[in-house]
């Protein structure tokens, strides 16, 4: 049987490794795509995805209520993309012994693909940049990742009633400054990761 | 068609590399304290004679370093255990030497492998998708050990030390092999042993060239008894290469810190060489007669497992951050040799990749087809469904730790870089 990610917590505040690498492969994507939809690069998000969960380990007593693990980890991967230079800093040494990805050769259209992606990603970024910090976090955790004002409240830190409001700011702001902004919400939100299993 | 200002879809991280940061993640994190100052408490003072015990710490650490860029004993460890998973075309040369420790000094226990059985020296190739090949050196020499194993394939080669059939010697090709079944390769097990050897303290660190490699020189001191089952002797002195992590060289004391009693080296290391599908297959000499052999086993899903062997599998739920790399079983299974007891109802898996793998397999069979009794030391597993069963456990070097056990007429093997691994993975078997 699977553990959930509460059971799992649980082992990994006794210092269980095992059940922190299950916490891995389940939520990895959703933070890896997370940091990526933050940054607009590939390569910075595998590198940010590892010290998010560096970090997460080292905060490995924190309690957690049940199935907030999720929104958490997202809480740590703002964090990270906000303090990316002192986050990098504080796990320098680990980030030197990251492997590099093994010396597969990628197909042409998987890395073009990546590069419009990355592209793409820019160009919504900045966008994004016109909004205040914190309304572009609240943003792309409740509209881009599919979160509920309560997951991210417990990912950012904040009362409930601030992430409504930040996100409400936020998209008539982005309705404002480009009408046609609001597409993609719908668009995505089928893709978006589940939130807790 | 994307909007304008919609994000691109999502990717997923690929498998593999999901895989190698799961693994990395694993090791860095055994050398990561929680982070246990309670915000708020952090007082001025506090943080003074923290900040005093720092300095005291960072000018004691580079005075014992010996150099700013020499490695700690977790880097080193973090490194090994990537060598440990071999990512490009490796090749080299590999040899042992020993001389006798002579007796212990009084009230020291001997070490139970304080001489390994040198192997003959050979050149190895090993290859990222599971392909090997180990050929004695020099490349004439009559006296032969000769194995390869061509992943793509799936049949193993051997030539050496294997009887004659007609008064000519045999060349044997197998297929169908045991994934539990794990090759004499010593250049690919010293990194596993050494982990093993490691895990339990660190190491002094230096930095050393060896045959113009730069490399990482780890000295670790034992206790009489200290490590399980004194497998170690006194003293290993460890050198790794800093590109690869491959072991380079392992000197071995048995009972005196200043007197080596064993040294395996690796040499002629290259490294992403572009090597050819036929040096996975031992050249068959030019008089020797085949023999084919199938060891019987047959990849089948886990679950489907049970309508071969009669059984559900028991398969661990703790590997050490390995993933299932292999599985296979097997009605009945012979070895090509005479005198081995044929496994009857077999299931075997294998975690992980490179040497750095865990292999557990079952089978039916008498008590008395178990190898270890008798050359192993005896617990008792106090955890899992074999709770409370006597097991054996048994290290050598130039080979993994492994741990056998009997219950309700199955025969259980595990073997893991280390003793202590070994045991937990025994303990954490359920079935399938």
């Amino acid at each position: 049987m699977e553990l959930d990610d509460a059971a799992l917590w649980r082992r990994v505040r006794l210092g269980d490794a095992e059940a922190f690498g299950v916490l891995f492969e389940r939520h990895a994507n959703a933070i890896y795509n997370y940091c990526f939809r933050r940054i607009g690069e590939w390569a910075t998000a595998e590198d940010l995805l590892s010290v998010v969960f560096l970090e997460a380990w080292r905060r490995r007593e924190k309690e957690l209520p049940p199935d907030k693990v999720l929104p958490w980890l997202y809480g740590i991967a703002t964090n990270v993309v906000r303090n990316q230079r002192r986050a990098r800093g504080r796990h320098a040494a680990a980030l030197r012994r990251l492997p590099k990805p093994r010396a597969e050769p990628e197909p042409a259209e998987s890395a073009d693909d990546r590069m419009d992606d990355e592209r793409q990603m820019k160009r919504v970024l900045a966008l994004l940049a016109e909004l205040p910090r914190r309304e572009q976090e609240v943003f792309a955790l409740c509209a881009w990742f599919g979160l509920s004002y309560d997951d991210a409240a417990v990912a950012l830190q904040i009362p409930i009633g601030t992430v409504r409001s930040r996100l409400s700011r936020a998209r008539a702001r982005l309705r404002e400054l480009e009408p046609g902004f609001g597409h993609e919400e719908e668009h995505h939100r089928e893709h978006a990761p589940k939130v807790a299993e | 068609m994307t909007p304008k200002y919609a994000p691109p879809p999502m990717r997923e991280l690929p498998l593999d590399r999901r895989d190698q940061l799961r693994r990395y993640l694993l090791v860095e994190t055994a050398h990561e304290p929680a982070l246990t100052c309670p915000r708020g408490r952090f007082t001025r003072r506090t943080a003074l004679v923290a900040a005093a015990i720092g300095l005291a710490v960072a000018v004691a650490a580079l005075a014992l370093r010996g150099g700013a860029d020499t490695a700690s004993a977790a880097e080193v460890r973090a490194k090994l255990a990537d060598g440990l998973t071999i990512d490009e075309t490796m090749s080299g040369e590999f040899s042992v030497r020993t001389r006798d420790p002579g007796p212990p000094p009084p009230g020291t226990r001997r070490c139970r492998d304080c001489i390994p059985q040198p192997p003959l020296p050979s050149r190895f190739v090993l290859h990222p998708d599971g392909s090997y090949s180990s050929l004695t050196l020099p490349l004439d020499a009559p006296n032969r050990r000769d194995v390869a194993y061509d992943a793509a394939t799936g049949v193993e080669t051997r030539f050496g030390a294997l009887g004659e059939l007609r008064g000519r010697p045999i060349y044997l090709r197998t297929v169908n092999l045991d994934p539990a079944l794990l090759p004499h390769r010593p250049e690919a097990h010293l990194g596993a042993w050494v982990q093993g050897a490691l895990a339990a303290g660190d190491p002094q660190v230096e930095d050393v060239t060896i045959g113009g490699r730069a490399a990482w020189k780890l000295t670790r001191t034992f206790r009489p008894g200290e490590h399980f089952y004194d497998a170690y002797g006194a003293r290993l002195d460890v050198v790794v290469d800093r590109e690869t992590g491959l072991v380079l060289e392992v000197v071995q004391y048995a009972f005196d810190t200043e007197r080596w009693t064993s040294i395996a080296s690796v040499r002629d290391l290259r490294i992403g060489e572009p090597t050819s599908r036929g040096a996975f297959t031992v050249p068959r000499p030019s008089g020797a007669v085949v023999v084919a052999h199938d060891y019987g086993f047959r990849r089948v899903p886990v679950g489907a497992a049970e309508a071969t062997i009669g059984y559900r599998p028991l398969l661990p739920t703790k590997t050490f951050g390995r993933p299932l790399s292999d599985f296979a079983v097997a009605e009945s299974s012979r070895f090509p040799f005479p005198g081995v007891p044929v496994r009857r109802n077999a299931a075997s898996a294998r975690y992980g990749r490179g040497a750095s793998v865990v292999t557990v397999s079952t089978y039916r069979g008498p008590v008395g087809d178990l190898p270890e009794i008798g050359g192993g030391r005896t617990f008792d597993l106090t955890r899992g469904p074999l709770a409370g069963t006597l097991a054996y456990v048994t290290t050598t070097p130039l080979g993994p730790a492994g741990v056998a056990a009997f219950a309700d007429g199955l025969l259980v093997h595990v073997t893991a870089p280390s003793a202590e691994e070994a045991i937990a993975i025994a303990e954490s078997l359920r079935a399938g």
